[in-house]
């Protein structure tokens, strides 16, 4: 299954440890390579629709739901086949890296 | 631009929680822009992620007020997501798919139409160059040469720029594409007061040629934020080689259409500025039409469940009307303006009208037709299939 990058950033983010809405999207922007303009968070729009996404797909799911300061904090873990499906996706660009890397020598 | 804050530097002692308390409250009535079953599953959750947000903006920059209003950037953020989720490219959301592919053909179809009026510019500009034809002199005095020089140079532009990004949309190129569209935007507004500065015509002509780009200009806007909200990221990607071929066909479409107007009594070089404001306001009704086709064959066919877009149905019936009234003022303002000026009376201009309509009528039934030979495709229970969070209680 292919990934979009949104999608392979926010898998990435959950690989060591559950987290909620903001803190995904902290690590999923720290995550994403830095350009011209210097890293661009990633907009929350982008993470939820994204997420809402991941949870129909199967890739991830809700770890626990706590309350923080009155306010819900929905904490999202990887589940085994968003673990395979973000192992895959990083194998493919290590293939596609090692590939450019041949062709210009570096 | 600076990286975010992390959630978990935030220190929360400095943020005062009844003025997050107000500032939920404006997050939340923003919010019911999303689809209410999408709410009901995601909107507490989303909401903390964004009062998280402000949470961590003003942790970063030492104690201060909480702003008790959305920021620009989390309404066009909110704004973009309702998008999405309103016209999903998704099958299985049902009728919010079909409402976004219903808005992604009518734009493409409305982006064809101006493929071939930009292909009938650029004839109306082989034409005057060459000097053939009638109506294709440059004018008598400098004021009347300067009007058709800039004239033509706005309608070559405009179209140009109606190409690209037509072309940019169906090539898969979305941020240069976004570029393009705010040009066009910028652009069709910049220059709707042109014929009417340069004109200097009496009260009621100026009035005419004032309000006429102007009504184009919105309708070029509107058509254009349509194309941005429809396309967007989690949109299917345009079927590249049918719509290529589709962009071919348009352009020779104009082409044919040049070649032909005289034959139906038209005077394909009388109207440069005419045309384009037929393109624009014109193909906008028609989009709408077919649009309204579309969407009343979904709603009245039989195997469909009809009470679902009877009401959805009736607001794009409504829409469509204004925007046709807003067509037909135009097209009034354009028979009004060629009565006063020296171009002859209503009988000599009354046969492009109506040979504009016909053509406007052919397309919009043409779209009809195969936007429900499309929708067939789908099948019934993925079409119609309550979204996944319509079952939860």
């Amino acid at each position: 299954m292919a990934l979009n990058e949104p999608s392979f950033y926010i898998l990435a983010a959950l690989a060591q440890q559950p987290l909620h809405g903001y803190g995904i999207l902290t690590q999923a922007s720290q995550l994403r390579p830095t350009d011209q303009y210097g890293q661009r968070p990633m907009k929350i729009s982008t993470v939820y629709a994204a997420l809402e996404r991941l949870a129909a797909e199967g890739l991830i799911e809700i770890d626990s739901e706590q309350i923080h300061q009155g306010r819900l904090r929905r904490y999202y873990r990887l589940t085994r086949a968003g673990n395979l499906a973000l192992q895959e996706q990083t194998r493919r660009y290590a293939a596609l890296t090692q590939a450019g890397q041949r062709r210009l020598a570096l | 631009m600076t990286a975010l804050p992390s959630a978990t530097s935030v220190a929360d002692p400095l943020v005062d929680a009844s003025d997050l308390h107000r500032a939920e409250l404006a997050y939340r009535r923003i919010l019911r822009l999303l689809p209410a079953p999408y709410r009901r599953d995601w909107e507490a959750d989303l909401l903390g992620a964004y009062l998280d947000g402000v949470a961590a903006r003003l942790a970063a920059v030492g104690a201060g007020p909480v702003p008790l209003a959305v920021s620009l950037s989390d309404r066009l953020d909110i704004a973009r997501l309702a998008a999405r989720l309103h016209l999903s490219g998704d099958p299985s959301t049902g009728k919010a798919f079909i409402w976004g592919e219903a808005l992604r053909r009518m734009v493409l179809v409305a982006l064809l139409a101006q493929v071939g009026f930009a292909a009938l510019a650029l004839c109306q500009l082989a034409a005057r160059i060459a000097g053939e034809g009638p109506g294709t002199g440059w004018g008598e005095s400098r004021g009347e040469i300067l009007l058709t020089v800039g004239s033509l140079t706005i309608t070559v532009l405009t179209s140009l720029l109606w190409v690209s990004i037509t072309w940019l949309l169906i090539t898969h190129r979305r941020a240069p594409m976004r570029v393009a569209c705010l040009a066009q935007v910028a652009w069709v507004f910049a220059t709707s007061g042109f014929n009417a500065s340069a004109a200097g015509l009496d009260r009621q002509a100026l009035v005419v040629q004032a309000l006429e780009p102007t009504v184009s200009a919105v309708a070029a806007a509107l058509l254009l934020a349509a194309l941005v909200l429809a396309f967007h990221p989690d949109a299917p990607p345009v079927n590249r080689r049918a719509w290529l071929t589709r962009f071919a066909a348009s352009a020779v479409a104009g082409v044919v259409v040049f070649a032909a107007a005289p034959s139906a009594g038209a005077d394909p070089n009388s109207t440069a500025i005419g045309w384009q404001a037929f393109a624009t306001t014109r193909c906008a009704a028609l989009a709408c039409l077919a649009g309204v086709c579309t969407l009343g064959w979904l709603a009245t066919s039989k195997r469909r469940r009809r009470g679902h877009l009877q009401r959805r149905v009736m607001l794009a019936l409504l829409l469509a009307l204004v925007w046709s009234a807003a067509g037909v003022f135009a097209a009034a303002l354009s028979l009004a303006q060629l009565a006063i000026g020296e171009h002859g009376g209503p009988a000599t201009t009354l046969a492009p009208e109506a040979f504009s309509t016909a053509i406007a009528i052919v397309m919009a039934t043409a779209f009809a037709l195969h936007a429900r030979h499309l929708l067939h495709r789908y099948p019934d229970q993925a079409s119609m299939t309550p979204h996944p969070a319509e079952e939860t209680p």
